[in-house]
C-alpha cells in the first residue's frame, strides 16, 4: 500500500515538473500554440481576433523590469510604481513591436530605431513633437534617455599610459566626428555634423600613436549602451595603436559603483562606467571623475497599431493610461 | 477486484506513458528550436573566428592609375554592386549580431585597393593591409578632382547603391580605407571553457581522489567520519551561484596575494573545483568500493602494506571508475554558467589568458541572451556546439563504464 503511494506521488511530482518544464520551453517558441503574453484580467478580446465594433479598452503594453527602456519611459512619466496591474509584460523591443502591432487596441513604447511600417505601428507625437532623430537633437522631443559614462578619478589609475588612452577614447567617442559616426550606425542619436574632426582631437591624445596592444580599458555598467560603446572601441582600436578592451555590461546600477563607488578596488574594477540615464546626484556623485557626460541619446517612441486614429499624446496622457486612471481610448485626452 | 486491479494497472501504466511522452516531447521541441535556430549559422568562421570585430585602417600613399578599369571574373549577382574603377563588389548584408554591413564580395588582384598599408601603430604599421572577400567595409576616404576629401559608406548611413556611384564619379585618389574582419565568432570561449576544465581537474582531481581513499580505507568510522560525509553530501546540493558568491569573496583575496588582479580563469577555476568535489568524491569512492575486495585481500596477504595494497592495487583496478568520474566533471564544467558569472565575469575575450576574465561557452550564451536585442541564433549555435560535446562526452562515459564491465567479468 505504501509503495503504491508513492508511486503515484512520484508520478504526480514527474507531471507536475515536466508541465513546469513545457510552460518554460513555450515561451521562446514563436510558433508555440499558446499566445506568448496571455491577458490576464481583461475579458475583452484576445489579440488574434478583431476586436467587436464598439470595444475601445485600451491594452497597455510594457517591458520587462530588466530593461533600459522601460526605466528611461517611466523616468520622463513618472509613474514608477504605479503601472497598471493590467500591463502586458513584453521581453524585448522587437516583441514588443510586434504585439502592439497585432493589437488594435494596444499601446507601448518602443526605442526609435524600430521598423514602425514593417510592424503595423504608428509612432506617435510626444507633446506635439514628432520622434525624429532631428527633434532629438534639438531637444524638443523630450521623451528620451541619455546614454551617459563617467571615469575613475584623474588620479586613480593603474598607470598613466592607461588614464591616455581612456581619455583619447573618450574624446574620439564623444567629441570626434568619425566617432559620433560610428555611434549614429549603432543606434544612438548625436550630432555627428557638431563634432570636430578626429585629425584635430588627435593632436591632445599622441598616445594613440604608440603601439597600445597591451593596454585594456576596461568597461562596467548599463547593457543597452553595449551596442555602441562595442562599435565605437571596435572602431578606436584601428586608430589607436591596436589598444585592447574589455566590455562587462551588468546593468546601468553597477557603472558608477565599479569607477568611483564601492567596488572601484575590487575584482570587478572598471576604467569607464555607463549608465543609460544620469547618474543619481544624490547616490552617485560623479564629481572626483576624470570626465562624466552623456555621449548619445536613446529615443522612446509611444507607438499604437497603425489603424489607431490617434496621433499624439502628451505627458498627462501616457501617465493616465499607463496609471490605467483611462481606461478606453474614448477617454484619451480628456 | 480482477477487474479493479486491471482499470488502475491501465491508469498507473497511462500515467506512465503519458510522461515519458510528455518528456521526450519537451526534449525534441528543444531540441528543434535550437538546430532550426542555429543550425544555418553554424560554420567555420563561427566556431573558430574572433567574437569581437577586427578593425582594419589603412593607408594609401600611391597614386592611382585614373583611367584603369577592371571586370568581375564571373557575372556578380543582383544585389552586388560593382566599382569598375577600383576593382571591388561590395553587398548589403546583415551579419551574425544582426547589423547592417557592406561585405566586400570580390577584389580583383590589381585593385588599388591592395596597395593600402596599415596605419595602425604598432608592429604591423606600414605592412600591406589584407583585403579579401568577406571583409566589411565601413568607410572609404578620397580626394575629388578639387582636392576635398570625401568620406563615404556605410558609416555615412549610406547603401552601397548610394556611395559606390558616388566614388566612381568623384574620387581621385583613396586615402583611406575603414574596414572590419567580421566577429560573431566563438572561438575565445571555446579556448577559454578548455583553459577551464584544464585548471580546475588540475586542482580538484588529486583533492577529490585523495579525500575518497580517505574516506574509503583510512577514515575510522565514527562522529567525524560521519560529519565528513554528510558535509561532502550536503555541498553537492549547493546551488552553484552560492559558489560563485565564495568564490569572489573568499577564493578571490587569495588568488590576489599571487597577483591576479580581478575576475579571471583562474578564480573561475578553483570555484569550479570546489564545487567539482563533491561529484569527485562521490563517485571515486563508488568506484574504489566496486573493486573486488578479495585483490586487496591478496595483495596484502602477499606482504604488501595497506598504503601500498591502496595506491598500487585498489586504486590502478578502479582507474575507469574515476576517468568517468572526470569525465561528468568536464560536463558539469561545460554547462556551469552561474558560478562563473561573477568569478569569470561576462566579457568575452578573444584570447583568453588564465590571469585575466573571459566567458565559457554557456556564459556567452547568457551574455548573448541578455541587453535589449538578444541574438537567438548565436546563441543557438553555441548550444548546438555544448549539446554535442556533452553528448561525445556522456558516450565515452558509456564506453568506458562498458569496457570495465567487461574486463571486471573476464
Amino acid at each position: 500500500m505504501k509503495k503504491q503511494l508513492m508511486t503515484i506521488l512520484t508520478v504526480v511530482m514527474a507531471l507536475v515538473m515536466i508541465f513546469t518544464l513545457a510552460a518554460c520551453e513555450k515561451k521562446p517558441d514563436p510558433n508555440g500554440s499558446e499566445p506568448v503574453v496571455p491577458d490576464k484580467t481583461d475579458p475583452a478580446p484576445s489579440k488574434q481576433d478583431p476586436p467587436p465594433v464598439g470595444d475601445k479598452t485600451i491594452h497597455v503594453y510594457t517591458r520587462d523590469s530588466a530593461s533600459g527602456t522601460r526605466e528611461g519611459f517611466e523616468a520622463v512619466i513618472g509613474f514608477k510604481g504605479e503601472l497598471t496591474e493590467k500591463a502586458n509584460e513584453v521581453s524585448s523591443n522587437g516583441t514588443m513591436a510586434q504585439q502592439v502591432g497585432q493589437d488594435v487596441n494596444g499601446i507601448g513604447y518602443v526605442s526609435l530605431v524600430t521598423n514602425f511600417a514593417e510592424n503595423n505601428l504608428k509612432p506617435l507625437s510626444y507633446e506635439g513633437v514628432e520622434a525624429t532623430e532631428a527633434n532629438v537633437i534639438n531637444g524638443t522631443y523630450t521623451l528620451k534617455r541619455p546614454f551617459c559614462f563617467t571615469t575613475r578619478a584623474a588620479d586613480d589609475y593603474k598607470s598613466e599610459e592607461q588614464k591616455q588612452i581612456v581619455a583619447a577614447f573618450l574624446a574620439y567617442m564623444t567629441d570626434s566626428k568619425e566617432g559620433r559616426e560610428v555611434v549614429v550606425a549603432a543606434g544612438g542619436i548625436t550630432d555627428v555634423e557638431g563634432g570636430k574632426p578626429w585629425n584635430e582631437i588627435k593632436k591632445n591624445h599622441p598616445i594613440v600613436d604608440q603601439d597600445n596592444s597591451a593596454l585594456t580599458i576596461v568597461c562596467g555598467g548599463s547593457t543597452s549602451v553595449e551596442k555602441c560603446v562595442k562599435a565605437a572601441l571596435e572602431s578606436f582600436q584601428g586608430i589607436a595603436g591596436n589598444v585592447q578592451f574589455k566590455l562587462d555590461q551588468t546593468g546601468s546600477g553597477d557603472g558608477w559603483a565599479r569607477v568611483l563607488g564601492d567596488e572601484k578596488d575590487g575584482p570587478n574594477a572598471s576604467d569607464i562606467g555607463f549608465a543609460s540615464r544620469k547618474f543619481k546626484e544624490d547616490k552617485e556623485p560623479v564629481g572626483t571623475a576624470m570626465r562624466s557626460e552623456a555621449f548619445c541619446q536613446d529615443a522612446i517612441v509611444a507607438v499604437v497599431h497603425k489603424d489607431n486614429p490617434l496621433s499624439n499624446v502628451t505627458k498627462d496622457d501616457l501617465y493616465k493610461i499607463f496609471t490605467g486612471a483611462t481606461a478606453t481610448w474614448d477617454e484619451v485626452g480628456k | 477486484m480482477t477487474r479493479i486491479r486491471k482499470i488502475k494497472d491501465t491508469v498507473m501504466q497511462s500515467f506512465t506513458w503519458i510522461a515519458s511522452g510528455i518528456s521526450a516531447w519537451v526534449l525534441v521541441a528543444i531540441l528543434v528550436f535550437i538546430f532550426s535556430n542555429g543550425w544555418k549559422l553554424l560554420d567555420r568562421s563561427v566556431l573558430f573566428g574572433d567574437y569581437h570585430a577586427k578593425n582594419i585602417v589603412s593607408g594609401f600613399s600611391d597614386e592611382h592609375d585614373v583611367n584603369a578599369t577592371f571586370t568581375p571574373p564571373e557575372p556578380l549577382e543582383d544585389d552586388e554592386v560593382i566599382s569598375t574603377r577600383f576593382g571591388f563588389a561590395v553587398r548589403d548584408e546583415i551579419d551574425k549580431e544582426k547589423n547592417h554591413v557592406h561585405t566586400l564580395t570580390w577584389v580583383d588582384d590589381h585593385s588599388p585597393l591592395r596597395n593600402g598599408k596599415i596605419t595602425t601603430a604598432g608592429p604591423t604599421q606600414g605592412k600591406p593591409a589584407p583585403f579579401k572577400a568577406g571583409m566589411n567595409i565601413n568607410k572609404l576616404i578620397f580626394i575629388d578632382s578639387s582636392g576635398e576629401e570625401i568620406t563615404v559608406g556605410r558609416l555615412k548611413q549610406q547603401s552601397p547603391q548610394e556611395w559606390i556611384p558616388i566614388l566612381e564619379r568623384d574620387a581621385r585618389q583613396i586615402t583611406e580605407f575603414h574596414g572590419k574582419e567580421p566577429g560573431g565568432g566563438m572561438r575565445g570561449s571555446l579556448v577559454a571553457t578548455l583553459m577551464l576544465i584544464g585548471l580546475s581537474l588540475l586542482f580538484s582531481v588529486p583533492i577529490g581522489i585523495f579525500a575518497a581513499i580517505y574516506l574509503y580505507a583510512i577514515a575510522k568510522q565514527n562522529r567525524l567520519t560521519m560529519f565528513v560525509r554528510s558535509s561532502i553530501e550536503l555541498l553537492a546540493g549547493v546551488p552553484s551561484i552560492i559558489f560563485s558568491m565564495m568564490g569572489i569573496t573568499l577564493i578571490f583575496p587569495i588568488i590576489q596575494l599571487f597577483g591576479a588582479s580581478g575576475q579571471s580563469i583562474i578564480l573561475g577555476s578553483l570555484t569550479m573545483a570546489v564545487l567539482l568535489l563533491p561529484v569527485l568524491i562521490r563517485q571515486t569512492e563508488e568506484a574504489l568500493r566496486s573493486v573486488p575486495s578479495s585483490y586487496a585481500q591478496a595483495s596484502l596477504a602477499l606482504g604488501a602494506t595497506q598504503t601500498e595494497t591502496l595506491f598500487r592495487v585498489v586504486l590502478p583496478s578502479a582507474r575507469n571508475g574515476i576517468f568517468s568520474a572526470c569525465l561528468l566533471a568536464v560536463s558539469r564544467i561545460i554547462g556551469e554558467s552561474a558560478a562563473l558569472i561573477f568569478t569569470m565575469g561576462t566579457a568575452i575575450q578573444d584570447s583568453p589568458s588564465v590571469g585575466s576574465g573571459a566567458t565559457s561557452l554557456a556564459v556567452q550564451i547568457y551574455v548573448l541572451m541578455g541587453g535589449e536585442n538578444p541574438n537567438f541564433e548565436l546563441a543557438s549555435a553555441i548550444s548546438i556546439v555544448i549539446l554535442i560535446l556533452v553528448l561525445a562526452l556522456n558516450l565515452t562515459v558509456k564506453v568506458v563504464s562498458a569496457l570495465s564491465d567487461k574486463k571486471g567479468k573476464a
